[in-house]
């Protein structure tokens, strides 16, 4: 018993560091956020930049980035960032908007098939809470099952049986959810698979080779699945179906 | 008998009705000479001339139809009676020698069908009185004649071939009417200018004078590989002749001049000789940009400007000349890198048509570049067939190499097309930084499970399972003895009852009533749950009476508990006779309650 409230200590303890780390990150951020109002985005941008080599993410954090090289003109850069801003917090209004902006000012309009609705609340669901929380809640679910079980099994008073029977059903669906939720959340933030195009214009192979045929040409800004990879190449797939080679400079991951 | 006379009136009737209506074919002469005219009859004989209906006449397989059916009717009333008679005429004209059937004609007349007999014609080498002021058909043939004059007989697949039509008189003619034209299978063809009169020059062909013209030139381009023929071409010429006459005195030998002279135009018709086109087909190993031009040509492109801006128009010019199928050529393509917008090529073409055909072939490529950088447009080839060295013969221009320039603040890429609600996006600016809740995390903690998560996630359960396994041991420990007695009351009563049998059986009565007393106490200490050391009677009752077991029962258990109390203090003032009764009436008791006292627990 003894050894467990430890645990407990430990892990609250660790959360409040984090907190203390918070502080100072949000002072740089601020500060970041100063030199973007001063239109000097190049320091905000190296500011935000720190607090990405820290450790630390945030939505925010790339939105603004996302903002300074919009307004540096760099459209591929601003869309990559927005992306990865609304990967962490999808359905965020501004983002959004920020990023339609951006993509009206690329070369190649490919329609996207828009999201079915359920799909986006189900990323916002899984985004809403960090991993964290969720493991927070599956514990403490699992935690206050426990104890439901043990007042179940020991209870004589027939009342006190069918209560607690009742609410272990609950929180045990409880568990099942969050365990979903917690695994989804992981999955969706391990995975990157999708890449946004920074060179100006580029010419996409047939196949992974400088020498090969130009399939199509790409502009800047346009969002595409990774499907392979070859050494410095990558095989990419449009949202219109288009399939092509690309060298792996030429673009990031969301 | 009977049926003999109906079928002679029968008979009689048949023969009148087909006696008024009489359907036949004349001729005028049965014997002609060739390219003679005759006129054919058809007469229909009948009382209604109006109801005629559906004449067909026959093939006039062998015979020029010059004009026909012309028809004419004719009306009698003689005595009263009518008879009228329509006439279909056609005038013909002979072509060959030989014998000749005019099929039947056939007309329907009031539901019933009329056939014409057959008429057989022939024709034979013209008589002396086939001729026209003493000139035959062949002298004719002989004097007016029409040449188609090849330019060569043996080319390759679409090599022109010149073909001079030439008119060739001796007699006088006015101006001829086309009536056949030539019929050029697998040629594409392409008329030469001449001169819009006939102008006769003199001409000598084959040892004799001739006036000759030439009427037509074609310029033929074989489209297929192999012997192709063209047809003959037919004029008819109206040749003018003097007509002799019969008796041969002075004066009518004066007179017999052209200038006196009576003329006669007679119809001829004039056919030029059937050609025949020896066609070889291209040889193979035709290069890719072969596109089926034959000829000897002249091949450049150029390109308007090599520096440009993004979105300005750049234009290739590419010029074709030569002779040959100009108009058939299959324009070259030019093979255009991505990130360009091309257009349709605009062509003009002119092409000259005096003797051999040639021309000139403009194309213009427009193209817009849309990316910037330095592209190449690649060498534009063109092949073409020579026909004088028998050779393919391939001219490149290019290739063009373009470097592309965007100015700044221009917008790379094409960004027309856009929907209204781009363009809205485009006037708009972006929405200002987040400021505040930044909801920091830690990058590496991104989609990591917490170390702390597996302790805690598995600790409540293990928690648990020892919680209940301690509950468990306690249980057992602690727990109820209290229901372990009760449950096993029943089994201690019927082991001190055995015991109480045995010593009653050995006389030992002593402790047959005390076994007897404690195996009636000690099952209702076990079955009521009351500790030995606070177990009375009284309490036994008092809580029998709770569970509301019926009242005898009760004044049974307290006089039988008296009594075995009793004698276990006296045993000896009891006989073996009041052991029985007392052990019959407890064990009795013993059952009783046990059974009572289990329904009563249960409700």
């Amino acid at each position: 018993m003894i050894k467990f409230t430890k645990i407990y200590i430990v892990a609250i303890l660790i959360l409040f560091s984090i907190n203390t780390f918070a502080i100072q990150v949000e002072d740089v951020m601020n500060k970041a956020n100063s030199s973007y109002q001063d239109k000097d985005f190049e320091t905000a941008i190296s500011l935000y930049q720190q607090i990405l080599d820290d450790g630390f993410v945030s939505d925010a954090v790339y939105f603004n980035i996302g903002n300074c090289y919009f307004r540096q003109g760099e459209i591929g850069r601003a869309i990559l960032n927005y992306e990865r801003a609304l990967k962490l917090n999808p359905g965020d209004e501004d983002i959004v908007y920020n990023l339609n902006l951006a993509k009206a000012r690329t070369t190649d309009k490919i329609t996207e098939v828009p999201q079915i609705f359920i799909v986006q609340w189900w990323e916002i669901l899984l985004t809403f809470i960090s991993v964290q929380t969720w493991a927070l809640l599956l514990v403490i679910s699992i935690s206050l099952f426990s104890l439901s079980l043990a007042i179940y099994f020991t209870s004589r008073s027939s009342k006190l049986v069918r209560g607690f029977f009742a609410l272990g059903s609950i929180l045990f669906l409880l568990i099942v959810f969050s365990t979903i939720f917690l695994s989804s959340s992981i999955h969706r933030s391990n995975t990157y698979s999708e890449g946004v195009l920074l060179e100006k214009s580029i010419s996409v192979k047939s196949s992974p080779d400088e020498e090969s045929g130009d399939v199509f040409v790409l502009h800047e800004g346009i969002k595409f699945k990774v499907e392979d990879s070859l050494q410095n190449w990558v095989k990419i797939k449009l949202s219109d179906g288009k399939v092509g080679w690309l060298p792996k400079s030429s673009f990031e991951f969301i | 008998m009977i049926n003999l006379i109906r079928n002679i009136t029968l008979f009689l009737v048949c023969f009148v009705t087909a006696n008024a209506q009489n359907f036949t074919a004349t001729v005028d002469k049965t014997k002609l000479g060739q390219n003679e005219r005759f006129k054919v009859y058809f007469k229909m004989e009948a009382e209604d001339i109006n109801s005629l209906r559906n004449f067909q006449a026959p093939s006039f397989e062998g015979f020029r139809i010059l004009s026909g059916p012309n028809q004419s009717t004719n009306m009698q009333i003689i005595n009263g009676s009518v008879s009228a008679s329509l006439t279909y005429t056609y005038i013909l004209q002979t072509i060959e020698l030989g014998k000749f059937t005019i099929g039947s004609a056939k007309v329907n007349y009031k539901g019933k069908n009329y056939s014409t007999d057959p008429l057989v014609l022939e024709v034979v080498k013209s008589s002396a009185n086939n001729d026209v002021g003493g000139v035959s058909n062949e002298d004719l043939a002989g004097s007016v004649f029409i040449r188609a004059i090849p330019s060569k007989t043996n080319v390759y697949q679409g090599e022109q071939v010149t073909v001079e039509y030439k008119l060739y008189t001796k007699a006088n003619i006015s101006s001829p009417q086309i009536s056949k034209l030539p019929t050029y299978n697998g040629f594409w063809t392409e008329e030469l200018e001449t001169s819009p009169n006939i102008r006769f020059n003199i001409e000598m062909y084959n040892g004799e004078r001739f006036r000759a013209a030439t009427i037509k030139r074609v310029a033929l381009f074989p489209t297929k590989s192999g012997e192709l023929t063209v047809t003959p071409f037919e004029l008819t010429v109206p040749v003018i002749l003097k007509k002799r006459r019969s008796g041969r005195d002075v004066f009518d030998e004066f007179f017999n001049d052209s200038f006196f002279g009576r003329t006669e135009t007679i119809e001829f018709l004039a056919k030029s000789n059937e050609l025949k086109v020896n066609v070889k087909s291209l040889p193979a190993q035709k290069p890719e940009s072969f596109k089926g031009a034959v000829g000897n040509f002249d091949f450049n492109a150029q390109i308007d400007k090599q520096n440009v801006e993004i979105n300005e128009a750049v234009t290739i010019k590419i010029n074709i000349s030569g002779t040959g199928n100009i108009e058939l050529l299959d324009i070259p393509e030019i093979k255009i890198p991505p990130g360009f917008e091309k257009y349709d090529p605009k062509t003009s073409s002119t092409v000259n048509k005096k003797n051999t055909v040639s021309g000139i072939k403009n194309l213009e490529y427009i193209m817009v570049p849309r990316i910037p950088g330095k592209k190449t447009i690649p060498a534009i080839e063109f092949s073409f067939f020579n026909t004088k060295t028998g050779k393919y013969e391939t001219k490149t221009a290019g290739p063009f190499v373009l470097n592309i320039s965007a100015p700044e603040g221009t917008v790379v890429g094409d960004v027309s097309g856009l929907t209204k609600e781009e363009v809205t996006l485009l006037s708009s600016d972006i929405r200002f930084i987040k400021t505040n809740s930044y909801d920091f995390r830690k990058k590496d903690e991104l989609g990591k499970l917490p170390g702390w998560f597996w302790y805690l996630s598995i600790s409540p359960l293990v928690l648990l399972l020892l919680f209940l396994g301690y509950q468990k041991r306690r249980n057992k420990i602690s727990g109820n003895i209290q229901l372990l007695k009760f449950k096993k009351a029943e089994k201690a009563a019927k082991n001190r009852l055995k015991k109480a049998k045995k010593a009653m059986e050995q006389n030992s009565l002593g402790l047959f009533y005390s076994e007897n007393a404690a195996a009636l106490f000690g099952y209702l200490e076990d079955k009521l749950g009351i500790q030995k050391s606070e177990f009375t009677l009284e309490k036994a009752l008092e809580q029998l009476r709770s569970l509301e077991l019926d009242e005898e029962l009760l004044t049974k258990l307290q006089s039988t508990s008296e009594k075995s109390e009793f004698a276990r203090f006296a045993p000896s003032a009891q006989s073996d006779e009041d052991a029985r009764n007392l052990y019959d009436s407890t064990v009795h008791l013993i059952v009783d309650l046990d059974s009572k006292i289990d329904s009563a627990r249960i409700k």
